[in-house]
């Protein structure tokens, strides 16, 4: 950051691309004019040599500043102005390329004509280099008077060094690695580098040269030989040294000034430090002189970030923007002003400059408004403002709008009827035999405002499978298209589902508040469980239904199950399990038949048949003359108890197997323990024995836990055809329905988890309906819900005892829903149990389409707020100076009641009477 | 031809570090066994990812509150950073000038550390909000340090460059020439602290004892590691050796670690006669006086430092943040309007002069200003830039207009409490006392360290007869800002309440 900026007073112009570095410039009067003006030497490492005179009208013609301009075609890496010619004392131009050194004498030559002056360039001698060079240094080796000798380094840390036309000495750096910069000091007479472990190294010619004393051949550059190179000093600069350079203050002396990656240092040039500078930014290359009266040293220093700053010691003068980022600095003396400075860039484009007062042409970006009309803007202004008011109005300026009167969401869940022509069955389960048919069924999403966390479930009846289990979406919101999930059902085994109302549960969460659940039903066709097959005259078990109108037509009825034997009053169907059913009806009068081979294959069929009547025609009305027969379901009662009973006992043998099996573990553990070794007393025998029989116990307790769920399926099965057989006998409202469902616990799966099963949970709830709403003595008895405890009974007489009583009562004429209504009903207790969901969220969806309704109300605060960025993280990497007097933006905090607001808006506030006592309020606090 | 080392070093003094690194890497391929290119490359990529660690220093809240090193656990007022409001010795008071979330006034200038501030317990500093602009402190300082040295997990096509599990530290130790790149490699580049300090023990053995870099280096591990004590060590006895300034930088940030900022402060003094008037230590003082909220010493010595580096965009910043805080704007504008001289362009100096401009009644300026901060900022920016606004609003007596610009701070940056504050007092005047009520709540949640919403929480709710409600709201204004004298009124008028019933 600066305020001033550089003041190009010359610029050369190059037209090819050239690349060169540090050392590749050199100011120096180099043709030795007597005006004494400098030229500025440029070589590139494509081996282009430029020289240059800077003039200042440089704009009319601007090849004339070009003094000389040669291809050498080998790379230049520095090149250096001395006295390197014994016999005079001119300046010379020395060129160093990566293996050759070479001196040149540059001449002016004033033609004769006005054609202005000629620029020669000769060679005067040449040194080849055995060793790569880095970089080289000039000066009075030895102390002599008015000569340079100069030092090359090589890139492996050989200092060769040549006086003039002959080569002296060849000397290796000791703890060599990268070669590094390298300055010659006048008055110790010694060479200054940096070393690649940081540290500053002085050597003195002398010991350098002294160290030669096996120099047998002159021209030798390869010499190994010679006393072993000790430094005078060293100083530890803690950091790689980018350059040296040697300052001669008038009072105090030489300075050694360091230029470090990240620092500056000044050492005393016996090694002491002077003082030190850190820099938050990266430094190109600098240049020291003494200050004028000599004192104090100043350094001029680029950056990388394009300044020019320059420094009294550790002090900053002055600070000044850069046009170019320059890899070399140097200060020369064109046309009788000296002090000027001159850069090179990377790219080999010279410039000369000069610090002036000229500001930083630092110019703000347009900003994007215009002064328009007023009468406009006033009116925008004044349609916005109303359009904000009317918001206010309409959501009472909530500043997130709330939709919680709308629903979220809306479940549309379809089964087709028929089936998919390729089954998926066979991909999800390994059944022997042919392929069940599958049917795909559809649910969509509908949402009206975004919702997370969205989980799909279905809950399947055990034998029926479902490709998706459970289902979860990160998200759903009300302008992405809404998710379209299709799950398949299909039947995993030979056997009976209890129902075929497909249950669809969705979990979600809207924004802010609790969780929701949804759930809705579909109907999955009876294709699924059952295929058409003959119809046969006589079966089994039977139901006859009636109806107050005469029989439809079943070949209508039953469109998908028809084969060669049916026709319009009977129908056959085999569910793929095995068992056969058919569907008769009479001729004479309005009846309907349903038989099949077992008790349990009645209930779907039954179903379907009712349902599609229903479908079929409303206003039919079936009903069920006879009392339902308990006989086949008490049978099925006793089969599900038996299983249970066997159950407890299997498990209670393999609790007593597991004790004993540890027990034996125990008894040779101690055994194994013992210091003297015993006979193991046959205890591995046993060990094995009881580990095959624990092994056994749990294959058979496996093999239970099915036959046990096959059986809860059948007598739920039983159940369902129960509850809908006394519905349609006794005509019950849906809601005694509902009751009668949950007393008879339909939904009750394999709950080997719980503690109480069936049997119980039903005689209960009996028990206590008997006792209550169906109690002979008109409900006066007091309720006692029960020992509270529910335990496997003894045998099931009493619960079909109960049920034959109920029956009873209810052929006599009771009705369900007398007395108490869903209070501290047990049964209702055992509901809630085993539903999944909470009822208080539940809300039923129908499967019917609802067309979604688009809000396009215009509000304008919740746009805002939806677009404002996600929360970043933890705080990233910060380096300081980037970010920049953020702080004082916070402004002014408390405009709590001590807002210093003004008398007329306050004298508006007490007219409004609502809340006076709040400004009274604010006055007291105010005062 | 030239010589490819040669191509090599000159790209790397130009600071080309990738073609330096893909030079390196061909001579490399070339010749295995060549030290120079491996070093050369060791550099380049070290310098690529390069942080000065003087500069990289942010604490985690397991660093702050399990902090086992500070000396006194409940220190003095005066000698310790850990007070947020030490309004007692003439810290700037939470009225006048705003605290940032976690209750530190606001600096003039962004520095890692000043956003974060130290809070007192483990609770609070899990309550304070992670917001837009959060003030929570990240997790742990370690974290920070696993995402700054991810550079080794670049894919390089064949493999890292060097194989850490494979080197033979004591070899490289006796080797200073490659010890150091070696090091400073390993420390920078694979941030693996451990091994550097495996490295670094043995090269500063090998050096015998003699080499203060060493020395130096073993601290910075150990300063990593926690150790603060053991890097101390090193730090003084480097420092015998050799007085440098980044070993008195070091040493002055263990202080602050062990919360000895008066230590600090006398050893950045003493430093300052070795090396007069030098910019990074005055810089250092100046920011632990503003830790320590002593305004007028931190101007004083960021004064020092404009006298040796006039173009010091931190010093000049909290100088004007200061003069601005203490009722100067006029002297804030003219050093805002210097550092937009120097080239600088952000919302914030808009925003600052825009205020400054208000404050000191050029009000033709203010409106322009704005305009033009609103117009380059961010999201996260604009919000304050809003909120600001919302001030000039109020100041022109435009109650509609402040509402609808903190209704647009509100959307900008949803977790703005200030805005929410003031949001709640304009709907109290608009009578709508719900709301009022709710806008105070989710205020005072965002930031429990601002007392404003909190005392006037208390205010509202025992005008409505809420007393309970009035009084935790007060006791949590009084907790944050002790010398409030409203709100010691009212928790004195509450308990007289309760002691009469």
């Amino acid at each position: 950051m600066s305020l001033f900026q550089v003041q190009e007073w010359w610029r050369c112009e190059l037209s090819d691309v050239e690349e060169c570095g540090s050392g590749s410039m050199c100011v120096a009067n180099i043709d030795n004019s007597p005006d004494g003006i400098d030229k500025v030497i440029v070589g590139s490492y494509n081996g282009i040599l430029h020289v240059y005179a800077p003039t200042k009208d440089v704009g009319k013609n601007p090849g004339q500043d070009v003094v000389l301009e040669i291809n050498l075609s080998d790379p230049i890496l520095q090149v250096l102005a001395g006295k390197f010619v014994s016999v005079s004392t001119d300046l010379h131009l020395a060129i160093l390329h990566p293996r050759l050194l070479s001196v040149y004498q540059v001449t002016r030559s004033v033609d004769a004509g006005d054609q202005g002056c000629q620029y020669k360039m000769s060679k005067l001698y040449q040194h080849k280099l055995e060793r790569s060079a880095a970089n080289m240094i000039h000066g009075p080796f030895g102390g002599v008077k008015d000569q340079d000798f100069i030092c090359v380094q090589s890139l492996d840390g050989a200092l060769s060094i040549f006086e003039h036309e002959s080569f002296t000495f060849t000397r290796f750096l000791p703890g060599f690695l990268l070669p590094g910069p390298l300055a010659y000091n006048v008055h110790t007479d010694s060479y200054i580098t940096a070393s690649s472990s940081y540290f500053l190294e002085s050597y003195s010619y002398q010991v350098l040269a002294v160290a030669s004393d096996a120099d047998s051949k002159e021209d030798s550059q390869s010499v190994y030989t010679g006393k072993k190179i000790k430094a005078d000093w060293t100083f530890n600069l803690g950091s790689y040294a980018f350059d040296v350079s040697v300052v001669n203050l008038q009072d105090r002396g030489p300075l050694i000034m360091v230029l470090c990656e990240h620092s500056l240092l000044c050492l005393e040039s016996s090694g002491e430090l002077v003082f030190m500078k850190k820099f938050e930014f990266a430094v190109s290359c600098f240049k020291c002189f003494p200050s004028p009266d000599g004192s104090k040293v100043h350094t001029i220093l680029c950056t990388h970030s394009g300044q020019l700053q320059i420094y009294e010691q550790s002090k900053l003068l002055w600070a000044a923007k850069s046009g170019s980022l320059p890899v070399h600095l140097e200060i020369g003396r064109f046309l009788g002003t000296s002090g000027i400075i001159v850069m090179v860039d990377e790219g080999c484009r010279a410039s000369c400059g000069y610090l002036g007062t000229m500001p930083t042409l630092f110019t703000l970006p347009r900003s994007m408004h215009r002064e328009t009309d007023m009468a406009r803007i006033d009116h925008e202004l004044s349609s916005l403002n109303e359009k904000i008011q009317q918001q206010q109005q309409s959501n009472n300026g909530e500043i997130v709008s709330s939709k919680k009167d709308k629903e979220d969401l809306k479940i549309i869940f379809s089964v087709p009827s028929v089936l998919d022509k390729k089954s998926v069955a066979g991909q999800h389960v390994k059944i022997n035999g042919d392929d069940l048919p599958s049917v795909t069924g559809q649910v969509i999403l509908k949402v009206n405002r975004r919702i997370t966390d969205i989980q799909v479930t279905t809950p399947v009846a055990p034998p029926l499978c479902s490709t998706i289990g459970s289902l979860h979406i990160q998200a759903v919101s009300e302008f992405e298209h809404s998710p379209s999930i299709r799950p398949s059902f299909f039947l995993n085994s030979y056997e009976l589902p209890s129902t075929l109302e497909q249950e669809l549960i969705v979990y979600y969460k809207p924004p802010s508040e609790t969780p929701q659940v949804l759930s809705c039903f579909a109907r999955l066709p009876l294709l699924l469980v059952a295929q058409p097959c003959g119809p046969i005259k006589k079966l089994e078990h039977k139901v006859t239904l009636e109806s107050n109108k005469p029989c439809i037509n079943l070949m209508e009825l039953f469109p998908d199950f028809l084969c060669a034997d049916s026709g319009p009053n009977c129908i056959g169907m085999q569910y793929f399990y095995g068992a056969k059913a058919t569907i008769l009806t009479s001729k004479s009068s309005n009846r309907y038949r349903i038989q099949c081979e077992e008790y349990v294959g009645l209930w779907l069929i039954t179903d379907e048949l009712v349902h599609r009547i229903h479908q079929k025609d409303g206003d039919v009305k079936i009903s069920n003359e006879e009392q339902p027969s308990l006989e086949e379901y008490a049978r099925l009662i006793d089969q599900h108890f038996r299983l249970r009973q066997m159950n407890e006992d299997l498990n209670m043998m393999m609790e007593q197997r597991a004790r004993q099996y540890r027990t034996i573990q125990r008894r040779l553990l101690t055994r194994f323990k013992d210091k003297t070794p015993h006979s193991l007393n046959c205890l591995d025998t046993l060990l094995e024995g009881t580990h095959t029989q624990l092994l056994a116990l749990a294959d058979a307790v496996e093999e239970h836990k099915e036959n046990m769920r096959r059986c809860s399926s059948h007598l739920s099965s039983a159940s369902r055809l129960l509850v809908l057989l006394t519905r349609l006998w006794k005509d019950l409202s849906p809601e005694e329905e509902e009751d009668l469902a949950s007393i008879l616990h339909l939904a009750q799966t394999d709950n080997f988890s719980s503690s109480s099963g069936w049997e119980e949970i039903v005689d209960s709830s009996l028990t206590v309906l008997l006792k209550t709403t169906l109690s002979r003595s008109d409900g006066s008895m007091p309720t006692q819900p029960g020992s509270g405890i529910l335990e496997i009974p003894q045998d099931t007489v009493k619960v079909k005892k109960h049920l034959a009583i109920f029956m009873d009562r209810l052929a006599k004429g009771s009705r369900l829903n007398v007395g108490i209504r869903r209070g501290d009903h047990p049964s209702k207790s055992s509901r809630t149990e085993t539903n999944v969901s909470n009822p208080i969220n539940r809300r039923k969806d129908s499967t019917t389409l609802n067309s979604q309704r688009v809000d396009a109300e215009l509000d304008l605060y919740k746009e805002i707020s939806d677009s404002s960025p996600p929360l970043p993280t933890d705080a990233g990497i910060r380096y300081p100076p980037q970010k920049m007097t953020q702080q004082l933006m916070n402004g002014d905090h408390d405009v709590d009641y001590e807002t210093p607001l003004d008398e007329r808006i306050r004298s508006m506030d007490v007219t409004d009477n609502v809340n006076s006592h709040f400004d009274d309020d604010i006055t007291d606090i105010l005062s | 031809m030239m010589d490819p080392m040669f191509i090599a070093l000159s790209k790397y003094r130009r600071r080309k570090y990738g073609e330096c690194v893909e030079n390196c890497t061909q001579i490399l391929d070339k010749n295995p066994y060549d030290q120079a290119a491996w070093a050369l490359k060791a550099k380049a990529l070290t310098q690529q990812v390069y942080i000065d660690e003087i500069e990289s220093e942010e604490q985690g809240i397991a660093e702050m509150l399990m902090d086992d090193t500070s000396i006194a656990q409940f220190a003095r007022p005066g000698t310790s950073l850990k007070q947020p409001t030490s309004a007692s010795i003439g810290g700037p008071s939470p009225a006048v000038r705003p605290v940032s979330q976690a209750g530190r006034p606001l600096s003039g200038f962004v520095r890692p550390g000043t956003q974060s501030g130290r809070p007192g317990t483990m609770e609070q500093a899990l309550k304070t909000p992670r917001t837009a602009q959060t003030a929570r402190l990240v997790t742990s300082a370690s974290g920070r340090f696993v995402r700054l040295g991810t550079a080794s997990m670049l894919s390089h096509p064949d493999g890292p460059f060097i194989n850490l599990q494979r080197l033979n530290y004591g070899k490289y130790a006796a080797k200073p020439n490659l010890a150091k790149v070696l090091f400073e490699y390993i420390f920078h580049h694979e941030n693996d602290v451990r091994n550097a300090l495996e490295l670094a023990a043995q090269a500063t053995g090998c050096a015998q004892y003699k080499d203060w870099w060493w020395k130096l280096q073993v601290g910075k591990c150990y300063h990593r590691l926690g150790m603060f004590r053991e890097a101390e060590r090193q730090y003084k006895s480097a420092l015998k050796q050799q007085v440098m300034l980044d070993t008195v930088l070091l040493l002055g940030k263990v202080y602050l670690r062990l919360d000895q900022p008066l230590q600090a402060v006398a050893l950045y003094k003493q430093s300052l006669e070795k090396f007069p008037n030098d910019t990074t230590l005055l810089v250092a003082i100046s920011r632990i006086y503003d830790g320590m909220n002593m305004i007028e010493d931190t101007t004083k010595w960021y004064k020092e430092v404009l006298i040796s580096d006039g173009v010091n965009v931190e010093a000049i910043a909290s100088i004007a943040a200061n003069y601005f805080y203490t009722d100067q704007p006029e002297i804030a504008i003219r050093l805002y309007r210097r550092l937009i001289q120097m080239g600088l362009y952000n919302v914030e100096l808009f925003n600052n002069i825009g205020l400054c401009c208000f404050y000191a009644q050029h009000y033709d300026m203010t409106l322009k200003c704005f305009e033009r901060a609103v117009a380059i900022a961010t999201d996260e920016q604009l919000a304050d830039v809003w909120y600001n606004i919302s001030h000039l609003a109020l100041g022109v007596g435009d109650n509609n207009m402040a509402y609808q610009c903190l209704r647009l701070a509100v959307a900008a940056d949803n977790g703005h409490t200030e805005a929410y504050n003031n949001l709640a007092v304009l709907e109290l005047r608009r009578g709508d006392v719900e709301r009022a009520k709710a806008l105070f709540r989710s205020s005072a949640e965002l930031n429990p360290l601002a007392y404003e919403p909190h005392y006037n929480q208390a205010t509202l709710s025992e005008s409505l007869g809420d007393l309970q409600t009035s009084y935790s709201s007060v006791l949590k204004s009084v907790e944050a800002f002790p010398d409030h004298v409203d709100s010691k009124n009212l928790l004195v008028k509450l308990k007289e309440h309760f002691a009469s019933l």
